[in-house]
């Protein structure tokens, strides 16, 4: 075999590399359609893409074209570590929300009017100040419940 | 089928045109891969995405039975 030839391998290579990149374009052209039929048939078209794409994908992993590199185990850890990060800062901004929502809910009604009194913003300010008198039941309990 | 509204935007006309000059050049070069392939299962394989890909060049290729351009 010349070492110029096009073997199966680079064939079957290009042909994962031609529907992905068909893949990537229909994507595209779908977030930016208005009409619903033309999203419609872009969408089925990428269904279709995306089945030969696996379909190719698979025959070139049973030839041992394809061997994926596995993650390492301190790579894992590390992506474990960082993960459980971003689980905390959901938790705190969550929390703080939850907090924000219990101290609305907690100021008297009155107080509320003399502080929308005369700054012309009231009825919008009451929108964000739900006047329920069950309120503390509405946001009531421990805001871990929620994110556990 | 034509465009539902028998209108199209002037960016789903510009995505239109590329894409159907992408969806040709893939039906081009799947059938090159068929015809380039030694392997029995690849060259179906090309084949049938060759088949597939025209499918689509023809589906999509419809909406451009269209009215006047927003």
């Amino acid at each position: 075999m010349r070492s110029d030839q096009v073997t199966d391998k680079n064939l079957c290579m290009a042909l994962i590399n031609q529907l992905k990149w068909d893949a990537v374009c229909l994507t595209s052209k779908i977030l930016e359609c208005d009409d619903n039929k033309l999203r419609q048939d872009y969408i089925n078209v990428l269904n279709r893409t995306f089945a030969e794409q696996k379909q190719a994908y698979d025959y070139a992993n049973q030839q041992g074209w394809h061997q994926p590199m596995m993650a390492e185990q301190t790579m894992i850890s590390q992506a474990q570590s960082d993960v459980q990060k971003m689980i905390t800062e959901i938790q705190q901004s969550m929390m703080t929300i939850h907090q924000q929502a219990q101290n609305q809910a907690i100021q008297p009604p009155q107080q509320q009017t003399m502080m929308n009194m005369g700054q012309g913003m009231g009825a919008f300010q009451n929108y964000n100040m739900p006047t329920f008198g069950n309120q503390q039941q509405v946001y009531g309990g421990s805001p871990q419940q929620y994110y556990r | 089928m034509p465009h539902a509204k028998g209108k199209i935007t002037a960016r789903e006309l510009l995505d239109l045109q590329s894409h159907l000059m992408l969806e040709s050049n893939l039906v081009g070069q799947f059938n090159h891969f068929a015809r380039e392939c030694t392997a029995p299962q690849l060259r179906q394989m090309c084949e049938s995405f060759a088949r597939s890909h025209t499918d689509s060049f023809q589906r999509l290729a419809q909406h451009t039975n269209i009215g006047p351009i927003q």
